[in-house]
């Protein structure tokens, strides 16, 4: 193509930045071509004296070595060695200065350059516009080239492992359906302590006759004592000879298996993601370890406020993982975990997207979720064993559900009937569900009719559970207060005020019931319609997490050190 | 002129790499041998980037992005997008080091749909800012806002045009770079744009010598073919493109009415101007709909044909994985395949996790490439057929219009047009 210059009057114009602009690039170029040629003779210069690597030096050090100690000798070596370090450092620095000399020399000169060329610009001298016409053949080129190159790439792509790849360096598995591990019978499990509050978190302790007085001090009745190894405030569980709990910090999340006999720690093992994973924030009273786990005697699972879900065996062997989506909960995810006929459910109340799920314990096969129109809560769920069958209880604002354990069918709801920041549980007895919140209120729900029987706004509690059991509900505050309510009428029986508030939930032991404040005493009263006061035991430490009750022994989770205690065997 | 030239031409190669080779050399001379009082002071990390910086580098790049977007439709000055261009080698090349860069912005973006990331809000908005002007005005970054654009642009004087043939399967490249970048983003396995970035290094003054070389070469390649890496590599571009297609306004080359004058028919060193279309066809309405009916029963065909393709390659590139690699060195010394330990192997076993965990691992790592690489494969399945697809259509284009799919917005061909903003044709 031809080309046309610019009007002479304007090239006239501009001639003199042009030249201006030219010469100046003339300059630049000739000062970052000398300084380039400086720095190509010092560089050479520089590799090949090398002073890094020094023959002379290492001999003179194997002489030193070798027993020469002579001081002046000594001395002549360490100035040697200050000579070469300072010819290395020195050819460094007039390297980099040089770099960067000739960096801001051919910036300039660029510059220069290109305003040169624009102010010489030369335009085109286009032939005359012709009506374009269809160039039937040229698009079919393009058309065959385009599909002709990709199918040539995914060829080579199917082809490529063929050839330059090795065989996949793990033999691929055959599923093998595991054998089912079949699940304890239902006496085990009552005799144990498989999850938050016991046997489907109902409170109702197993043993009727635990110690009434210990004392960390003297070490009366304390079996044994255990340091535990990370923090978290969930509460231990108990099957048969092992204890377990879980802990998190920064570094890890990790579940801990103590020996009930010993309280020696048989195993621990940690989640997969280790420190490499993004931590949520919570609150301190949180953490990241506040739901408590849950066993069903075959497997134990835990689950902490990152998101990751571990079911191992009662050996510490992995039996699955998962990483479920970070809880958006601005104190820390703290539901706990319950199980029901090799179920795991998991309530998961997060900001977003909260749900109910369900996964086979042995296999981590996720079998149902249900999702739920609800805020977030810090609440647990119970299984009530009702007059028409089990039945999963969750609360949460605004909303209590009862859910068929076994499929998540939703058997009934009350709506807007509780609202704030749930963090008690419900409790239940005689087919009344008992629901509570602070600033919200307590209600007594005819599980039969859906219907609720009564309701108050007094003494309302904002930690710990409730409990009920032969037709009496204790409720617990963290203000110390706890009230004594005839469950059917909701007439208040008596109330107490100790000193001390409670975090953990009040556990009933035939017709006695034990809650631990908030400093390690023990409040042991009779289960009566008057208030009678049997024992305040303590140990020497603080406790937010609800005791385990097994066999005539009591298992306390303090601050730092996890608790036996029992009748000592005369 | 010409020696002059071949000054040029010598100093540009040169200039970006000699810094790069000078602080290549050895740093780390090996502390004294024998024992003296000196205390060797133990290294520090470097502290992150302060907040402040962080939010002047947004308040910049908004800046910057806007008066890209006045100079190329507003003031239609193609010196204030070429003094902008300088502007941006020195601050968000030099100064900021050429990161974080919205073509790299793209996989951080990616990675925290994992879950195990927190995005923060300047790679949000280094990625997002760029498209959203994008949208409204074209490619207006990478007019003369991107760093690695920008040194392109710099090294522009002899453009040539490529025959259309090469042109389009070059421009099927930015598609494969994308969808590999989001498999390897998604998968955890790396962020490969950063990785292979030809340009980094000289705005780090530290490079490896392949990227070094790859850089150098991309550059003395602008010099004929302009922009190569923007054109035939940047996965960012392709986003771009497609944002700046439904641009609210574009750069025009005309303010006015065009004057077929044919001026700017060459101007656009990108070969971004599509010509008048014609008028008649050859072929009837019909035996098109026909073809384009053909065309779209085979697209199935293409489409599983393409995702079982590179799901082929599964094995080779879930082995570009850290974890993936270490299980299989780890198989390998547990079968004593290999003898000997690595690094890496003697750091896993000191860890105490088990073999079988790091197995079910990499086997995981492996599944999401086999899903993402056939996500992958339909995606660029569909690249192609729309690619066909457009070929196929008739536009019906009267004048020559920026192709605002591929045109940068670097205003070239504007000063080329001799219609003025008041109608009148200047005299040349």
């Amino acid at each position: 193509m031809n080309t046309l210059q610019l009007p002479e009057e304007k090239r006239q114009r501009l001639l003199p930045f042009y030249l201006l602009v030219r010469n100046l690039a003339v300059v630049s170029g000739c000062f970052s071509s000398a300084v380039f040629i400086i720095l190509v003779l010092s560089f050479w210069q520089f590799n090949a004296a090398d002073p890094i690597n020094d023959p002379h030096l290492p001999k003179l050090i194997e002489q030193i070595q070798a027993g020469n100690n002579d001081p002046a000798f000594l001395d002549s070596v360490r100035a040697y060695d200050q000579l070469i370090r300072k010819a290395h450092f020195t050819a460094l620095a007039f390297t980099r200065f040089g770099a960067y000399l000739l960096l801001g020399g051919i910036s300039l000169f660029l510059l220069f350059l290109k305003l040169a060329f624009e102010l010489h610009r030369q335009l085109p001298r286009p032939d005359k516009f012709t009506e374009p016409e269809e160039n039937q053949a040229k698009t079919r080129v393009l058309q065959y080239v385009i599909l002709g190159f990709s199918f040539m790439l995914v060829l080579s792509a199917f082809l490529l492992p063929y050839f330059f790849s090795a065989p996949w360096f793990m033999p691929a598995q055959k599923k093998q359906a595991r054998p089912v591990v079949p699940l304890p019978a239902e006496a085990t499990w009552r005799r144990n302590w498989p999850a938050f509050r016991g046997y489907h978190g109902l409170g109702i302790a197993p043993t009727q006759n635990p110690p009434l007085d210990w004392d960390a001090n003297s070490n009366k009745n304390i079996l044994w004592k255990t340091k535990i190894p990370k923090p978290g405030f969930n509460s231990p569980l108990v099957w048969e000879d092992r204890v377990f709990l879980s802990g998190a910090d920064q570094e890890s999340r990790t579940v801990f298996c103590f020996d009930a006999a010993t309280g020696n720690l048989r195993w621990q093992k940690s989640t997969s993601a280790g420190s490499a994973i993004t931590l949520p924030k919570v609150s301190e009273d949180t953490g990241l370890a506040a739901p408590t786990m849950a066993t069903d005697g075959r497997f134990v699972s835990a689950i902490f406020a990152t998101g990751e879900l571990l079911t191992l065996s009662l050996q510490g062997e992995v039996q699955w993982e998962k990483k479920l989506p970070r809880p958006d909960n601005h104190y820390g995810h703290a539901s706990s975990l319950i199980t029901y006929q090799g179920i795991l459910l998991v309530q998961y109340d997060s900001a977003q997207n909260a749900k109910l799920m369900a996964f086979d314990l042995q296999t981590g096969r996720k079998l149902w979720e249900k999702k739920r129109q609800v805020e977030i809560s810090w609440t647990s769920p119970i299984i009530a064993p009702t007059a028409a069958g089990d039945q999963l209880i969750l609360t949460a604002t605004p909303l209590v559900v009862s859910y068929q354990p076994g499929t998540g069918k939703v058997l009934w709801q009350l709506e807007e009937v509780i609202g704030g920041e749930i963090g008690p549980s419900p409790a239940f007895d005689q087919d009344l569900l008992f629901f509570i919140n602070q600033y919200s209120r307590l209600a007594c729900v005819d599980v039969a009719r859906q219907q609720i029987k009564w309701e108050t706004d007094h003494n309302l509690s904002d930690i710990p559970s409730p409990v009920a059991s032969q037709g009496y509900l204790i409720v617990p505050t963290s203000f110390g207060k706890i009230t004594c309510y005839d469950g059917a009428s909701g007439a208040v029986h008596w109330e107490h005020r100790f000193e001390t508030g409670f975090h953990a939930s009040p556990i009933i032991c035939g017709d006695k019931v034990y809650a631990l404040d908030t400093s390690g005493i023990m409040r042991i009263f009779k289960l009566e319609r008057t208030f009678i006061g049997l024992a305040n035991p303590r140990i020497a430490e603080a406790c937010a997490a609800t005791p385990a009750f097994v066999d005539q022994r009591i298992f306390i989770r303090g601050d730092n050190h996890l608790y036996c205690i029992g009748s000592r065997q005369p | 002129m010409r020696k002059f030239r071949l000054l040029v031409l010598i100093l540009v190669l040169a200039a970006p790499g000699w810094p790069a080779v000078a602080t290549a050399a050895e740093e780390r001379f090996p502390a004294p041998e024998f024992e003296t009082q000196y205390e060797i002071p133990t290294p520090a990390h470097p502290h992150p980037r302060q907040d402040f910086f962080e939010y002047l580098d947004i308040a910049v790049l908004l800046a910057a992005l806007g008066l890209a977007a006045f100079f190329a439709i507003k003031k239609r000055s193609r010196l204030g997008l070429f003094s902008l261009t300088f502007f941006s080698i020195l601050y968000f090349g030099f100064f900021r080091h050429g990161c974080i860069c919205p073509v790299g912005a793209l996989q951080n973006v990616i990675f925290s749909f994992s879950g195990d990331y927190l995005l923060p809000l300047g790679v949000i908005l280094f990625f997002a800012l760029p498209l959203l002007f994008a949208l409204f005005f074209g490619r207006v970054f990478c007019a003369s806002v991107c760093p690695l654009g920008a040194l392109q642009e710099a090294v522009i004087y002899k453009p040539i045009r490529l025959p259309q043939p090469i042109k389009h399967v070059l421009g099927l490249i930015p598609y494969l770079y994308l969808g590999l970048a989001v498999l390897f983003a998604s998968t955890g396995s790396g962020f490969v744009i950063c990785r292979f970035d030809p340009f980094v290094g000289f705005y780090r003054l530290s490079a490896t010598p392949f990227m070094l070389l790859l850089g150098l070469g991309l550059l003395l390649t602008g010099i004929f073919i302009a922009r190569p890496y923007c054109r035939f590599f940047c996965p960012y571009g392709v986003l771009l493109g497609i944002f700046s297609f439904f641009a609210k306004k574009h750069l025009s080359i005309t303010p006015k009415e065009c004057i077929h004058c044919r001026l700017c028919e060459n101007a656009c060193p990108v070969d971004a101007i599509n010509p008048p279309s014609p008028r008649l066809y050859k072929t009837s309405k019909a035996q098109q709909i026909k073809h384009f009916g053909i065309f779209l029963a085979f697209v199935p065909l293409i489409l599983a044909t393409s995702g079982f393709g590179f799901s082929r390659l599964t094995d080779v590139l879930a082995r570009q994985d850290r974890m993936v690699s270490l299980a299989e060195r780890i198989h390998q010394e547990e079968t004593n395949v290999a003898t000997g330990n690595t690094l890496d192997s003697d750091a896993f076993r000191q860890e105490q996790t088990r073999v079988e965990d790091l197995y079910r691992q990499a086997a995981r790592i492996r599944h999401k490439f086999y899903i993402g690489l056939w996500v992958f494969g339909l995606f660029f399945g569909l690249v192609i057929s729309l690619k066909i697809i457009v070929l196929m259509q008739r536009p019906g284009r009267t004048d020559y219009t920026p192709d605002r799919f591929h045109c940068i917005s670097c205003g070239r061909c504007m000063e080329y047009c001799p219609v003025q903003s008041d109608g009148s044709v200047t005299e040349t």
